[in-house]
């Protein structure tokens, strides 16, 4: 059904594209948004990466493959965002837990705090790979092909990512200990 | 905690958080398909409304001879060109490569012209006969320049060239002295010294260091060529990574993540030239994605092409003109990429060649009917100016020796003439 839609839209179908659309738009969303943590931006991403796609749909040469070549645009959209806001403000590594010393901290909220650091310390390209691994659930030989580099750089890159998330759950859970015995 | 508890936890983290676009997103794609239709719908649409009238209409007998004999003469020229394609095969790519992202392009103020030559007595920088490495950037309308002036210095201030006012200004940053590349997504000139590569922003004067090379980039030596001869560096617009490849041994290739400074070995396949020539000209082509290799020896030239994502080279079988350069291989010439031509551009004192990546066959650009060749001015230093769509060239006087005094002529491939934006 899906390659139809795709083959109608490759000869110009507006119908068939619309429908493709609006099947893919939530999908693509939630794998932006979870690159950029920025709803707004994540938007801006889904947006640049459906209009991308009917402008090259193209040159999709299987038309099976249409659900990993969108994945490959709002990708492609998303690091360019990303890009442009990481390198200007690239965020400082720090090992510092953020918690209010007044308040009771939930250890749900303390980890989540500290993901969310960890994660948004990593670059573009690492967080990429995190999330289509652990979010998407691709297997790496297709993250290579999204993402266009090899499959050893994806595993190095995925390696690294998740020893920094890893990293940040160890130390909220040091945190939490340590305030229990106080 | 143990990993595969940790893991499930990061895991589930990332399941968080919305999952729904909002409907400004479904809306503005769908009024942008409605707004341009695909091609194939046009020429279909076109199809459709001659098959209609055929049908509406019976063909009178003459014009349905006409029609078949049409059809047959379509037909012996598809097998005609099938044979020919036959016997001379296109070069076969391993791998297709996708298209560019586009980058945000400068426009000059209402009042500027770009035409109008800059003012005489202002301060410029010096550029020797090595020439000096120089892009644009193309969001700022600025080129950014190197100067280069005796004794290679490790670090430099950089020099910008505003494309609309047609003035220098130096900037107060110091940089090092080596390679360049824009970078049109972080809107940022990459330099790749020998010691660290840094960003560099035109409109603040800021840089930023982001790694170091593992390697020498330049190796600074009083009698060795510049830099920019030395290393070709491309921003590579689909990663947002670099290739750097080593001019003096073409087989080293590398690319170069700047967010996780890595740098990655490509190994080199094919026609690779095992040693450098007396003449090496790289210019990444943007529309064929691929590096092309302007080789010249003593006496014969030779073009490859390269696709650096794979490391793939490829020797062109098409004739490559041998330039004629004034000084042998010094310093008068240079190479650079047009992208409104989509065509690769080699410059000597006088002499232009144009390169179509596509068609893998080269054209000699004469100058139009009543304009002079520019045989007095050696260009030293080139980039194509995406704001005027041309190639803006630094370079010195010629007539037999070099006469240092930079001055800046923009050329203008299609219509063939040269406009002098700032004099000697």
């Amino acid at each position: 059904m899906e390659r139809e839609l795709v083959v109608r839209a490759q000869g110009g179908d507006a119908d068939a594209f619309s429908t493709l659309a609006r099947r893919a738009v939530d999908r693509l969303y939630a794998v932006a948004f979870r690159i950029l943590r920025d709803p707004d931006r994540a938007d801006d991403a889904t947006q640049q990466a459906l209009i991308s796609a009917w402008d090259h749909i193209g040159a999709l040469r299987d038309p099976d493959c249409f659900e990993a070549w969108t994945y490959r645009m709002v990708v492609r959209a998303a690091l360019k965002e990303a890009r442009r806001e990481w390198r200007q403000h690239r965020p400082a590594h720090s090992a510092e837990l953020r918690i209010d010393d007044n308040g009771d901290v939930l250890e749900a909220v303390v980890e989540r705090d500290e993901l969310d650091h960890a994660f948004r310390t990593l670059s573009p390209e690492h967080r990429a790979v995190v999330v289509l691994h652990y979010y998407a659930d691709l297997p790496l030989a297709q993250i290579a092909e999204i993402v266009g580099i090899p499959v050893g750089t994806v595993g190095s890159r995925l390696f690294n990512g998740v020893r920094r998330l890893r990293a940040a759950l160890d130390r909220e859970a040091l945190v939490v200990a340590e305030r229990s015995m106080m | 905690m143990d990993a595969s508890r940790r893991d499930a936890r990061v895991a589930s983290w990332l399941e968080e958080g919305p999952t729904t676009a909002s409907d400004e997103v479904l809306a503005a794609v769908l009024a942008h398909v409605d707004q341009h239709p695909r091609r194939t719908t046009i020429i279909r649409r076109w199809a459709d409304a001659l098959w209609a009238a055929t049908l509406e209409r019976p063909l009178a007998p003459t014009f349905r001879l006409g029609l078949v004999l049409a059809l047959l003469m379509v037909t012996l020229t598809l097998v005609g060109a099938v044979y020919l394609g036959a016997l001379h095969p296109p070069v076969l790519w391993p791998s297709p490569t996708p298209s560019p992202l586009p980058g945000t392009v400068h426009r000059c103020l209402p009042g500027t012209d770009p035409d109008q030559p800059g003012p005489v007595d202002q301060a410029r920088p010096s550029v020797d006969w090595r020439g000096g490495p120089m892009v644009a950037d193309a969001s700022s309308g600025l080129l950014v320049l190197l100067p280069t002036d005796g004794i290679p210095q490790p670090a430099v201030h950089p020099w910008l060239f505003d494309v609309c006012t047609n003035t220098w200004r130096q900037s107060a940053a110091t940089v090092p002295n080596g390679a360049l590349a824009y970078d049109p997504v972080s809107d940022r000139t990459f330099i790749f010294g020998e010691d660290a590569v840094v960003s560099f922003d035109a409109d603040t004067d800021q840089t930023t260091t982001i790694g170091r090379p593992p390697f020498a980039v330049s190796g600074f030596t009083p009698s060795g060529t510049g830099p920019a001869r030395k290393w070709h560096v491309t921003f590579d617009a689909m990663t947002g990574n670099f290739w750097v490849l080593d001019e003096s041994e073409p087989s080293r290739l590398w690319t170069y993540d700047p967010d996780a400074n890595t740098w990655d070995d490509i190994e080199a396949l094919g026609d690779v030239p095992s040693t450098s020539s007396d003449t090496d000209l790289y210019a990444y082509d943007e529309g064929a994605h691929r590096l092309v290799y302007y080789r010249r020896g003593s006496q014969i030239a030779a073009t490859y092409e390269i696709d650096p994502r794979t490391g793939t080279w490829v020797k062109i079988p098409a004739y490559t003109p041998p330039l004629e350069f004034v000084w042998g291989s010094l310093a008068n010439f240079g190479i650079a990429y047009d992208a409104a031509i989509d065509r690769t551009l080699v410059f000597s004192a006088g002499q232009v060649i144009a390169y179509d990546a596509r068609a893998e066959t080269w054209e000699s650009l004469e100058p139009a009917l009543g304009e002079p060749p520019l045989t007095d001015f050696v260009p030293t230093a080139l980039a194509y100016d995406p704001v005027n769509e041309r190639i803006v060239a630094v370079g010195a006087g010629g007539d037999g020796q070099f006469i240092a005094g930079e001055g800046i002529v923009a050329f203008d491939p299609r219509s063939r003439s040269w406009t002098l934006l700032l004099a000697r």
